[in-house]
């Protein structure tokens, strides 16, 4: 089994705080799979996705994503690191409102470039607009889209352009963090069947977080995070 | 990208852009304009006269006499004798005199008499002396040359008839309209008073207030009397050239224990240099605002910036979660203060260099200073350099406060 996500004691306390928020000894998760992670609000949902897109580190423990340690990279490396691989979808506001559709994904493409020369910045940019106006098809919106600004969409255009943007870099792991709440119940449904309809296509992990257990069935696992995560224990492994 | 993202983020939050931009523009052109006015205006005095060693006039102040003399800056309080001036201008050891009679004017312009020596031996700037754009000296009375000034802006020339008014003014009840002169010469433009100036022989102005008897009106362009009745009895000042700069002090003293009425023999360094002491300190004041307003206006940036970074976590939340590194959120906000100062000094130099350019003909009518109109030289360099380097400074408080949050806090969802 090829693992796209292996954590391994892995502890987190906020600063000021006295008990860790996440404590989970041990989780493995495979390539492909589509994961929903269920759990209160509190429970350290928004916590656990932050650890594993590297913006924050751990205290304690390790995280590989993709065979790479993230406690292992530089802050730097991080970053471009989540550029590259992660794709990360919130529950609103994914878009700079200030820039086109096209720029954000440019910008996206921008952070997840390993080069910065001008050559590399040209190929880049023809490839962008090939690129985007493909993903934008797939997701059902109009080529038209890519000069608006984002703030001037719809929120379920909005959801779907997040989604463009979170797979331009072709993202072997997708993040998403209650993505669907500001959607109605009959648009909900469209957009997760479309993000994983998407996520299928370029074969990527899907970890989805919400409090919603209406959308469990969409997915191939669920996980309680209360069961996964001991806060105050150190015991034995949930798989 | 990065300076991509800063525009269009700019362009977002148009208003209170344009209003910092504004708010740097004002004080940048404040602290530019106090600043060249002051380099200007230091210069335009200290060429003003130059390869003369004293200034002697009645006993006043010496910052008073030096400019009343030659930069036509108030008005003398007392004549000297024209013995005097013939009796010190026969000294051994006094190489040329040149005297000025002050107290007439035409259509606002100051009458200088004088005598022909004077555009022999009257130097300014870089010890450059006086040329003729057009015609030539004086010869005889009721002939008149003119600063460039003059001519430009009254439109004379070599030919043109023209009458003095008693007294200073641009109105003037009082003409000397039954003796009009006639324009022989125009003098190249010199940036000094000079410009400004009308020249005639001290005989002609003795001609003019002298009350003839039976004064008709037959034949106003020829000269009345003969030259030899028409010696004055008083000037207003003279300029020495010494033979030897040596005995500049000793005929100095000489010159300041004069018996028959108390004379003032001035350095005109040494009273420039007394001048730029008295306006020092408050330049320095001037400058001191300058420099406080630019502070304040940058601090009305940095909070500017400041304030809407509260409205801006999610975008930069969503910016880090698209993989952007710390640094780009800094780097981010730097480059929007350095644009936002770069157009409030671009703005701020337009504004003061159109204002230079309409403004710059009552500067020197007004206060006698002869005010370059190009704004481009080193030290607004300098300055721009100065704004810039304080904004990125301030613009650091900000940046770090987004560079901070974003590393501290974790996405979410809920923002």
């Amino acid at each position: 089994m090829i693992e796209v996500l292996s954590i391994q004691d892995l502890e987190y306390r906020w600063p000021g705080r006295e008990q860790a928020t996440i404590n989970i000894p041990r989780w493995r998760l495979a390539v492909g799979q589509r994961v929903f992670i269920f759990g209160p609000s509190g429970a350290g949902k928004s916590t656990l996705l932050n650890l594993i897109a590297g913006i924050l580190q751990p205290q304690q423990g390790e995280i590989e994503v993709l065979g790479q340690s993230l406690t292992k990279l530089g802050a730097r490396e991080r970053d471009r690191f989540r550029a590259q691989h992660i794709g990360f979808i919130f529950q609103q506001f994914n878009l700079i409102p200030y820039l086109t559709v096209a720029d954000n994904l440019a910008l996206a493409q921008h952070f997840g470039s390993p080069g910065w020369s001008n050559l590399a910045e040209n190929q880049r940019q023809s490839s962008t607009k090939l690129n985007a106006i493909e993903l934008l098809n797939r997701l059902g919106l109009e080529e038209e889209l890519l000069a608006r600004k984002a703030i001037e969409l719809s929120v379920g255009q909005q959801q779907r352009v997040a989604v463009a943007r979170a797979l331009i870099n072709s993202p072997q792991l997708i993040i998403a963090d209650e993505p669907s709440s500001a959607l109605d119940s009959d648009s909900r449904d469209d957009f997760l069947s479309l993000l994983l309809a998407c996520a299928a296509q370029f074969n990527s992990t899907v970890i989805f977080v919400s409090h919603d257990k209406s959308m469990m069935s969409h997915f191939d696992s669920h996980i309680d995070l209360m069961s996964l995560n001991r806060p105050q224990e150190t015991s034995n492994h949930v798989s | 990208m990065l300076a991509k993202v800063a525009w269009h983020s700019l362009v977002n939050r148009r208003l209170t852009v344009a209003l910092t931009v504004i708010l740097i523009c004002v004080s940048t052109s404040v602290l530019l304009g106090v600043e060249h006015i002051r380099n200007e205006a230091r210069n335009s005095f200290s060429k003003t006269v130059s390869g003369t060693d004293l200034i002697v006039g009645a006993r006043t102040g010496q910052i008073n006499l030096l400019l009343y003399s030659v930069f036509h800056i108030g008005n003398a309080s007392n004549n000297i004798a024209w013995e005097s001036f013939q009796e010190i201008s026969a000294r051994p050891g006094i190489d040329w005199t040149v005297p000025i009679a002050l107290g007439d004017s035409h259509r606002g312009y100051r009458v200088v008499g004088t005598s022909t020596d004077y555009f022999m031996y009257f130097r300014y700037g870089n010890r450059q002396s006086l040329l003729f754009e057009q015609g030539r000296e004086f010869t005889s009375l009721h002939q008149a040359v003119v600063g460039a000034e003059v001519a430009a802006s009254l439109g004379y020339r070599v030919g043109d008839q023209i009458v003095l008014a008693h007294g200073l003014g641009e109105i003037s009840f009082s003409n000397h309209e039954d003796q009009p002169f006639k324009i022989v010469g125009v003098l190249a433009p010199t940036g000094t008073p000079v410009d400004r100036s009308v020249h005639v022989s001290l005989e002609s102005l003795e001609a003019i207030h002298a009350n003839w008897p039976g004064g008709g009106f037959t034949h106003p362009a020829e000269p009345r009397g003969n030259e030899r009745t028409l010696t004055p009895k008083t000037i207003t000042a003279f300029l020495v050239g010494l033979e030897s700069p040596m005995a500049t002090f000793t005929v100095q003293r000489q010159i300041n224990d004069y018996r028959q009425e108390p004379l003032l023999a001035i350095l005109p360094g040494v009273a420039l240099s007394e001048l730029w002491e008295m306006t020092g300190a408050l330049e320095q004041v001037l400058t001191l605002i300058a420099m406080l307003v630019l502070l304040a206006s940058l601090l009305g940036m940095s909070i500017m910036l400041l304030s809407t970074m509260a409205q801006r976590q999610r975008e930069i939340a969503v910016m880090r979660a698209m993989g952007a590194h710390s640094s780009f959120i800094f780097l981010l906000v730097e480059i929007e203060a350095l644009f936002i100062t770069a157009a409030g000094i671009v703005l701020g130099i337009g504004c003061l260099q159109l204002s230079l350019l309409l403004r710059s003909d009552w500067l020197s009518s007004e206060y006698g200073l002869f005010i370059d109109r190009n704004l481009f030289n080193d030290t607004s360099f300098f300055i721009a350099g100065i704004v810039l380097t304080g904004a990125a400074l301030l613009a650091l408080l900000p940046a770090l406060v987004a560079y901070g949050g974003s590393l501290a806090k974790g996405l979410h969802a809920q923002s």
